[in-house]
């Protein structure tokens, strides 16, 4: 029996750890690679869009096979622009989606503090009642809201694409969900301190469900990005128009032009996807804060 | 600072529970009051109750003489520490412990001169810029007991403050709370199942169980006169000898005879047994009937011969606690020293001093000290020997409520 040198026995570790650190990188590379083709798969109608929003409107109808445009141009976004005034379009999504959020965001808020912290009588019932308006689907409801504003004369305006949105069911449920694990013994010590129910909200509460509160928003901003049916209803002049109703106007009969729409639709998402980029830490974050004790 | 009253107080749960049952208190000014008993005893709910955190059911609570029962908690002016401290997670320590002052909008210097003073008093100066999540469970602990105290409550409640803590800081902590009690002369309201710490830090303790209240009175007073067998099992650690015995009545006198032991009784405890001591209250005849002994462990002596032993202890286990032994061992007649002794038998626990030197196979000669021992009825559990009114709190309820 051989007995090994020290630099034997070193040489043979050496060798044991970079094939223990080779077969990690083989792993992880085996992985990106996956992931990647994934990925490549489910964006593929999103990055074909966008690449047939570079194309002249001739190169789309062939019958050879085009992924990408040979002949790259930016007329299409050129001409989007001028034939609908998509700014405007674009604006208005932002205020009425912006203050649909900022709306929901403090009254779904605010009604599941009172659903969670205090005790009155009739709550149960109450939050039944509430969810229970989540079962009436909202294409049964759209008639006679429409009927309600236009009685008012609301239409065709910023509040009533607004206001009607201001809260929602779905909104006060998930809060409550949040605010079920937040640790009552912080409220009980904040009354006992003296605290004011509203103080508390903002100095204690609202701080402390930061991520909750960047879920909801991102997820009831992109909600009121894509509404289509209502504003679709109860607006008429262009002044007045989102961007989801206003690219369909891009699809008029008389000039219809694929590679035009397309570039109108790949204008009109890249503030919904910056908003979700921005946003995305926030919302898993707030998706899964209610699952481990933090 | 304040006096706080509960008469008659009830707190039923919505499923028909009571958690708490006709509970009837005065804690006194200055007074460092316990309430203690097992878990689910209802300690919690007293305490929540008084806070205000939880509605009474029935009954009246007087906050210094003024009826508080519908007050909000922010307007009974008390302070709260909570079992897992409740701190502010995103406020730093000295936010955290100025937190009441700022919703009391004191002005900046003042609230600044407070916190300062009580961080100092804590020994955590140097923490204040820390978030909670940055400190210790001890640490944590002194913040929230800072918060408390910061501010000029009427009195301060805590609920299990220390059961959190580890042996070592408990015990470190038991000896800052008392040094606190005597500084800020305060009110204080303190719910915990340990004994120890009942009996270390309190002026009174309440013993509850299942709801409703045993017995309130100075630790000593709960050590050496409990009100029943619960209350004695409860305080003390090791718990108190429980030994089945009868009485008897022969030519040699009054006694008590156990299966290995025989006891010669005073007269006290003959008139108790009797019925016709110097309590009238206490009546029943227990002659000839069934009884059981309490007897603390450290509440026997070795003695040099087997004529005046009651018994005789034959040690099984010896646990060495430093300063002294405990001997967990069986009783064996004084009358037949070499009988078989029976295994089956509960041990009973005897404490002894360090210069008390015994050998674990020896049987040893041990008296009782009788003017610590106590006898309860095997019934209804109360102590025939208790000095005062009569064991039951729920005749006594019931009396008080007919007043
Ligand atoms: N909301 C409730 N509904 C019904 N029973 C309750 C409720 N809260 C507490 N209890 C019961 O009341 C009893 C006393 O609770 P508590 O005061 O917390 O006990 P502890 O003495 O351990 O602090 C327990 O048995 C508990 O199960
Ligand atoms: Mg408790």
């Amino acid at each position: 029996m051989s007995t090994l040198t020290k630099e034997e026995i070193d040489h043979l570790k050496n060798t044991a750890n970079a094939k223990a650190l080779q077969r990690r990188r083989l792993k992880t590379s085996a992985l990106l690679i996956t992931n990647v083709i994934f990925a490549f798969l489910i964006l593929l109608p999103l990055l074909y869009a966008v690449s047939i929003a570079f194309m002249p409107s001739g190169e789309l109808f062939s019958t050879e096979m085009n992924l990408l445009p040979k002949h790259p141009t930016l007329t299409n976004f050129r001409d989007a622009l001028q034939k609908v005034p998509l700014f405007r379009f674009v604006l208005n999504s932002f205020i009425v989606a912006g203050l649909i959020t900022i709306g929901q965001i403090i009254s779904c808020s605010l009604a599941a503090f009172s659903f969670s912290f205090l005790n009155f009588k009739g709550k149960e019932v109450l939050f039944m009642l509430l969810m229970a308006t989540m079962m009436i689907p909202g294409e049964a409801t759209i008639i006679s809201n429409y009927l309600t504003v236009s009685g008012w004369g609301w239409l065709d305006s910023y509040h009533v694409l607004i206001i009607p949105y201001l809260t929602s069911a779905m909104g006060i449920f998930l809060f409550r969900q949040f605010y079920k694990s937040f640790p009552i013994s912080l409220y009980e010590s904040a009354m006992i301190d003296g605290c004011s129910n509203i103080r508390f909200i903002f100095r204690i509460l609202l701080p402390l469900t930061k991520s909750a509160i960047g879920a909801m928003a991102v997820y009831t901003f992109i909600n009121a990005w894509n509404m289509y049916m209502w504003p679709l209803l109860v607006t008429g002049s262009q002044q007045m128009r989102t961007v989801q109703i206003g690219i369909s106007m891009l699809n008029s009969v008389d000039a219809q032009s694929m590679t035009l729409m397309i570039a109108g639709v790949v204008i009109i998402i890249l503030p919904s996807i910056s908003i979700f980029i921005i946003g995305q830490k926030q919302l898993i974050r707030g998706m899964f804060s209610g699952a481990v004790k933090g | 600072m304040s006096e706080i009253s509960l008469v008659n107080v009830s707190k039923l749960y919505k499923n028909g529970f009571y958690a708490v049952k006709d509970c009837n208190v005065t804690i006194h000014d200055h007074e460092f009051f316990m309430i203690i008993g097992p878990s689910g005893c209802g300690k919690s709910t007293t305490l929540r109750m008084i806070a205000g955190l939880e509605k009474i059911s029935s009954g009246e609570l007087y906050i210094d003489g003024e009826l508080s029962n519908m007050l909000e908690p922010q307007e009974r002016n008390l302070a709260m520490v909570f079992q897992n401290y409740a701190l502010y997670p995103h406020m730093t320590v000295f936010d955290n412990i100025a937190f009441s002052l700022k919703v009391r909008k004191l002005p900046k210097e003042e609230i600044e001169r407070q916190v300062m003073s009580v961080a100092d008093m804590l020994g955590i100066s140097a923490l204040l810029h820390r978030k909670p999540t940055a400190l210790s469970g001890g640490q944590r602990q002194r913040v929230a007991i800072g918060s408390a105290i910061v501010r000029n409550a009427r009195a301060f409640l805590m609920d299990e403050p220390l059961s959190n803590l580890d042996a070592k800081l408990r015990a470190e902590m038991r000896v800052e709370l008392s040094r606190l009690h005597k500084k800020l002369n305060a009110t204080m309201i303190y719910v915990t199942h340990d004994q120890v710490e009942a009996m270390t830090l309190a002026d009174r303790i309440m013993v509850m169980k299942d709801g409703i209240v045993q017995q309130v009175a100075a630790p000593m007073e709960l050590y050496r006169h409990p009100i029943n067998q619960f209350v004695a099992g409860f305080i003390g650690s090791p718990e108190m000898n429980f030994i089945p015995v009868k009485s008897r009545e022969d030519a040699s006198g009054f006694s008590l005879i156990g299966k290995n032991l025989k006891v010669e009784a005073d007269e006290t405890i003959e008139s108790a047994v009797h019925g016709d001591s110097h309590n009238e209250t206490l009546q029943g005849n227990y002659a000839q009937k069934d009884l059981i002994l309490g007897v603390r462990p450290e509440d026997f002596i070795p003695v040099s011969s087997y004529q005046a032993a009651d018994f005789l202890f034959e040690p099984a286990v010896v646990e060495n606690l430093g300063n002294d032994y405990l001997l967990h061992g069986y009783m064996v007649s004084a009358a037949d020293p070499f009988g078989i002794s029976r295994k089956k038998e509960k041990m009973i626990v005897i404490s002894m001093k360090r210069n008390d030197t015994i050998s674990d196979h020896d049987r040893i000669p041990m008296q009782i000290v009788t003017e610590h021992m106590q006898l309860f009825d095997p019934e209804s559990g109360r102590n025939l020997l208790y000095p005062g009114t009569p064991a039951d709190p729920e005749t006594l309820a019931t009396e008080r409520r007919q007043a």
